[in-house]
């Protein structure tokens, strides 16, 4: 294809004065590595995107959700859709790897959020499985507690959220874990609350945009007993309560993203498929960011980035 | 094959390479059931075949032998030399080969759920708990890579590609399935990569198994050299069709529509 591809590392001019013998010239990739926010904008602009932003307090499951989605696609088609490519493989092989026998670890575990100066995304290009289904693109970012409380603090942090004002759904992990503890669960649930209230108040929250309050490590409310999950329903009452009039489109899920071995073995449905289904349902928010012309600037980029395959989609949108 | 059987093959010799050294030594040790020197980066080799094919008419075959150790250099260093770039752009066609023995990138809650249903060892005491080995792109699992691998392609390529994957020692695992059987169940994301980029690739998935056995095992070794004819140690597999066509996969690439 004619349009800007792979960038070629070579200066013929340069070349044509000054040969360089058998020095091997290049054509660069993507890097392969979780997206920053440049590299998600790029996606967004050429391909119809749903951006899906998962918040929570440390420790709450977001990056475990964002790794057993990619991993549940390892072992084929998933939530009624196809793998059909990714511009950041690497991150999420990344991310997967406590959770691999090369690891070399004897338990499943996920590496943390790093709170860096811009949040990181994962790509996946998906294609429904059913006949004449047409590719899309997914975009999944894990949002560090502390990104977030950063973010709270300064405007320029919050700017560096800006991007994230697009999310097409907006998941709020209440951590099962702490809810199952007595002397930890009225702080997970405050902090769950708190972290919404914060993003409606950075306007973060879009008129089209998909809420959940997911209470994640189902298995461990579970095995917290009935206690626990009455305290995971009066949660759910409370919230409803707090922002059912601030926030349409909200909902409320229970998943077990990675279950404890011994519970999984005992049917838990993890409820993952069913969630991802959903978080990637809605009709596409913003229409207007499909057309907006190729930005010139960006052309480098890209190449690195993978503009043929992108285009191909774009066609089919 | 060719020299010595065209008459059974899809693609037929027309007359011989202007430069054979390099074919013949190959050659060489695969009718000696010797293992075939592995190409590395300073052995990257072009042969070049003067081929007819019955649809296709007189043709020169070019086969670039490239290094594995190229590709992986592909993967963490995200470029790829000019002069393999210019491959991928001409190319009519990519033959893709993997070894059966695939790198898994088995999960420990697999491991874990595994354990508990053969009632084993608890709590993942089974697992070692050594210090935890940090990640890197060589520990991505083979499906990933070859994905990954494609994905390179298909941005380089100038049109719609061609795929010939070729599993290679088919016979270590012919007797669990057909080819695309082996596809589904060991490399499931690549399949659905395959599948849903119909649009940009078509694909076709053979079994091949050049020396037909396990020539490291010194029984089995004399056994296939104690064959009549050394072209029966040759199995093609495609679905449920078995034959000793070598020339099948590249005869797929280069049919017409």
């Amino acid at each position: 294809m004619a349009d800007a591809p792979a960038t070629e590392a070579t200066n013929d001019a340069a070349a044509a004065t000054t040969p360089v013998a058998d020095e091997p010239k290049f054509v660069e990739f993507f890097s392969g590595g979780a997206l920053s926010a440049a590299d998600a904008e790029v996606v967004t602009l050429r391909s119809r995107t749903h951006l899906i932003v998962l918040a929570g307090a440390e420790g709450s499951g977001k990056t475990t959700v964002v790794a057993s989605i990619y991993e549940q696609l390892n072992d084929g088609p998933f939530a009624g859709f196809q793998f059909a490519g990714s511009r950041s493989l690497l991150g999420f092989e990344e991310i997967c790897h406590l959770n691999r026998l090369a690891s070399d670890g004897a338990q499943p575990d996920t590496q943390r959020t790093i709170p860096v100066e811009e949040a990181s995304y994962y790509h996946l290009a998906l294609k429904g499985i059913e006949d004449g289904a047409r590719r899309r693109h997914v975009l999944l970012s894990a949002m560090s507690g502390e990104l977030f409380r950063m973010a709270m603090d300064t405007r320029e942090d919050a700017e560096r959220l800006t991007y994230m004002r697009r999310a097409d759904t907006i998941v709020v992990l209440v951590d099962g874990a702490r809810l199952a503890v007595l002397g930890q669960r009225e702080n997970a649930q405050t902090e769950a609350a708190s972290i919404l209230e914060g993003l409606i108040d950075a306007r973060m929250v879009g008129p089209s945009c998909r809420v959940e309050f997911v209470f994640s490590k189902l298995d461990r409310v579970n095995a917290g007993g009935q206690a626990a999950l009455n305290f995971l329903s009066k949660t759910q009452e409370k919230f409803e309560e707090r922002f059912r009039n601030i926030v349409p489109s909200l909902f409320f899920r229970k998943i077990a993203a990675r279950p404890d071995a011994s519970v999984s073995s005992n049917g838990l449905d993890t409820g993952l498929e069913e969630a991802f289904a959903s978080w990637t349902s809605l009709p596409l928010a913003g229409e207007e960011r499909w057309t907006i012309p190729s930005p010139s600037a960006l052309d480098r980029e890209f190449g690195k980035f993978g503009w043929r395959h992108f285009a191909q989609s774009r066609m089919e949108s | 094959v060719l020299a010595e059987r065209g008459n059974t093959t899809s693609l037929k010799l027309s007359h011989t390479s202007e430069n054979r050294t390099y074919l013949n030594q190959i050659a060489k040790e695969w009718r000696d059931c010797s293992q075939v020197p592995r190409t590395n980066l300073q052995t990257e080799q072009i042969v070049v075949l003067h081929l007819n094919g019955s649809s296709i008419g007189a043709f020169d075959l070019a086969v670039p032998d490239l290094s594995g150790e190229a590709f992986e250099q592909q993967l963490t260093d995200r470029r790829m030399t000019l002069h393999h770039d210019e491959f991928v752009r001409n190319a009519t066609g990519v033959v893709l080969f993997v070894h059966p023995d695939v790198q898994q990138g088995t999960r420990l809650t697999q491991a874990l759920q595994l354990e508990a249903a053969i009632g084993g060892v608890q709590d993942g005491a089974g697992l070692s708990a050594g210090p935890i080995a940090p990640w890197s792109v060589e520990k991505l699992p083979t499906q990933v890579k070859l994905v990954e691998l494609i994905q390179f392609i298909l941005e380089r390529a100038q049109r719609k590609v061609r795929v010939a994957m070729v599993i290679s020692a088919w016979d270590l695992v012919d007797s669990l399935g057909a080819p695309h059987e082996f596809l589904s169940r060991e490399l499931p994301l690549l399949q659905q990569f395959l599948d849903a980029n119909a649009d940009l690739l078509e694909y076709a998935v053979f079994g091949v198994s050049a020396q037909g056995g396990d020539i490291g095992d010194p029984k089995e070794k004399q056994a296939l050299l104690e064959l009549d004819d050394a072209l029966k140690r040759i199995k093609v597999r495609q679905g449920q069709d078995t034959g000793n066509d070598i020339t099948k996969p590249i005869a797929w690439l280069l049919r017409r529509e």
